[in-house]
């Protein structure tokens, strides 16, 4: 058997097709990118080098700075909310009835399209039939605000949809890692006299802390790539007020044809979600893991 | 004790409500006829099936539906047939710069899919696909089948290898004891990550707007957000174009959500 295992042939012959694709369709790409980052370009005609006049072009460009604003903003958002997930994983992980139950329902609307969800949540919105204004209308609020029409309120309602549809992914990810947490240990700090508060904040919470990490990266590099729901939303606007780096560059790129520039976007999203991810990796980093 | 079980059963009803809610209300209105939406009423006066007649036969919206389902199915089966004997490389056999390629592979999962748009773009040009299925699946088998080997690695890393060894060793040939015995063991795992290769396709957006763009190849997502583009003010059918779209991902999900769970969570926990 090792025979064959080690036969170069074989291995060629496993891994190459996907090595082949990912080169040929992500990783050329990739440097294409970069390689479009310089150039002026309407993606059809002549491409012409400028250097790296794209790049300073972004430092100055306010639309820019301010999609990144809101990028960053979704991305400490969604870092946030990380919190009450972990809370809520740490009351299901009480061994009770029901747990099960809210896997189920956690796991829909996490499996849905991004645009269903969208459309979903533009009904919700809606000013003057929306499932939320009619419900505050009933409670007695008089003008209620008008969300996604409305430069304030923009970005806090898409916040909300986006943070309902992946609540069901970190819950599910973090009942997991709990479930792998061995009983005896909780069941031992329990007859020492611990209160269910101290096992989940002693215990718990830095047994599965590698989990954490994983969620909190997702987290951040998420948010700073997300798209597909404030496209449909708002399309970014209004007026700029819900544009992220994404929905900027996108417009860039194939609403005004301006693919050099749109790419020299794409570039700094991409630098930026690297220099996240190394900064939590730094920032996070333990001397000693825990182990069970 | 009890005072825990009170506030357990009050947040799980609570966080079922957010949940569930927003959707049952979609689906409540898709029964409605266009002047019920409007009126405060919750259920309909009787079961109306005219949005689904519109959507689906006068909106061509069944071609949409028809496109995501050729796209998504030839994705998630192209995505298997690489998956499997790459992930099965990574997990058993040993190679020069192994770690490497699989960071290289982790990597475009968590990966911008926006940033490699353009080029895309302009490689799908040039080969004609532009708006046809093979520029949905080419990008699609790219950037999915990353979760897959991933996936599917840390599935195979669960066998036992003594099985494979006493396989061979009783002279089964190495590709017989792929197909029979790793492939049989691995079940669940194909099985989990055909699920989740299927709905991802099923449900991508970004590649499907820029990719396509007459209705012989715009997937369901595109659809959707088109929809209120076109019929903007008619609530009732787009609410039903949302609930046709997500319906069979649904039925999915709670047939399968035992194994969807352990997928998800394979990448992420597992080691």
């Amino acid at each position: 058997m090792n025979k064959v295992m080690s036969n170069k042939w074989v291995i060629a012959l496993y891994v190459l097709p996907s090595l082949l694709l990912l080169g040929g369709l992500v990783y050329i790409p990739i440097v294409l990118t970069g390689y479009y980052g310089l150039m002026s370009w309407d993606g059809i005609g002549e491409m012409t080098f400028i250097g790296l006049d794209n790049y300073s072009r972004l430092l100055q460009d306010s639309t820019f700075w301010l999609s990144a604003r809101h990028s960053f903003l979704l991305a400490l958002f969604s870092t946030l909310s990380l919190i009450a997930y972990l809370a809520i994983s740490l009351i299901l992980s009480a061994r009770l009835k029901g747990s099960e139950l809210l896997r189920k329902i956690y796991l829909i609307p996490m499996l849905l399209s991004s645009v269903a969800i969208a459309q979903l949540w533009i009904k919700i919105y809606d000013p003057n039939n929306g499932m939320l204004n009619s419900l505050l209308t009933f409670l007695g609020v008089e003008n209620p605000p008008a969300w996604l029409a409305d430069r304030s309120t923009v970005l806090i309602a898409i916040f909300i949809a986006i943070i309902w549809q992946y609540a069901g992914f970190y819950i599910i990810i973090y009942s997991a890692a709990l479930k792998g947490i061995p009983y005896s240990l909780i069941e031992a700090a329990r007859i020492d006299g611990a209160t269910p508060f101290q096992i989940a904040y002693k215990i718990k919470i830095p047994l599965i802390t590698g989990v954490i990490k994983v969620t909190i990266i997702l987290a951040i590099v998420g948010s700073l790539k997300y798209f597909d729901l404030i496209y449909v939303m708002t399309g970014g606007g209004p007026n700029g007020a819900s544009e992220v780096i994404a929905s900027y560059m996108y417009k860039e790129a194939f609403g005004r044809y301006n693919f050099g520039y749109g790419s020299a976007i794409g570039f700094a999203l991409l630098v930026l979600a690297l220099l996240t991810t190394w900064l939590i990796q730094k920032l996070t980093a333990s001397k000693d893991e825990l182990q069970y | 004790m009890k005072k825990i079980r009170i506030v357990f059963w009050s947040i799980l009803i609570l966080v079922v409500l957010i949940n569930v809610s927003p959707y049952l209300w979609m689906f409540i209105n898709s029964f409605k006829t266009e002047n019920e939406i409007f009126q405060t009423k919750i259920f309909p006066s009787a079961l109306n099936f005219d949005n689904y007649l519109a959507v689906l036969i006068e909106g061509g919206f069944s071609q949409n539906v028809w496109n995501s389902f050729v796209v998504s199915t030839i994705t998630t089966i192209i995505c298997i047939l690489i998956g499997i004997p790459a992930a099965y490389a990574f997990a058993r056999l040993d190679f020069k710069f192994k770690n490497v390629m699989f960071l290289l592979v982790l990597f475009i999962t968590v990966f911008p899919g926006i940033f490699i748009i353009s080029p895309l773009f302009g490689f799908l040009t040039r080969i004609g696909a532009i708006d046809t299925y093979l520029a949905l699946i080419l990008p699609y088998v790219a950037y999915f089948s990353p979760l897959v080997v991933w996936i599917l690695t840390s599935f195979f890393r669960t066998i036992n290898p003594s099985i494979e060894e006493v396989a061979i060793m009783d002279g089964c040939g190495f590709f017989q004891m792929i197909g029979k015995i790793i492939i049989p063991l691995a079940l669940p795992g194909i099985i989990t990550v055909s699920i989740i290769a299927f709905t991802m396709s099923w449900n991508e957006f970004m590649f499907a707007l820029v990719f396509t763009n007459t209705q012989s190849a715009q997937t369901v997502p595109v659809a959707i957000a088109n929809f209120s583009g076109i019929h903007s003010l008619n609530w009732g059918q787009m609410t039903t174009a949302a609930i046709i779209a997500t319906l069979p991902i649904i039925i999915i999900s709670l047939i399968m959500q035992k194994h969807i769970i352990s997928g998800l969570t394979a990448g992420a926990v597992k080691e």
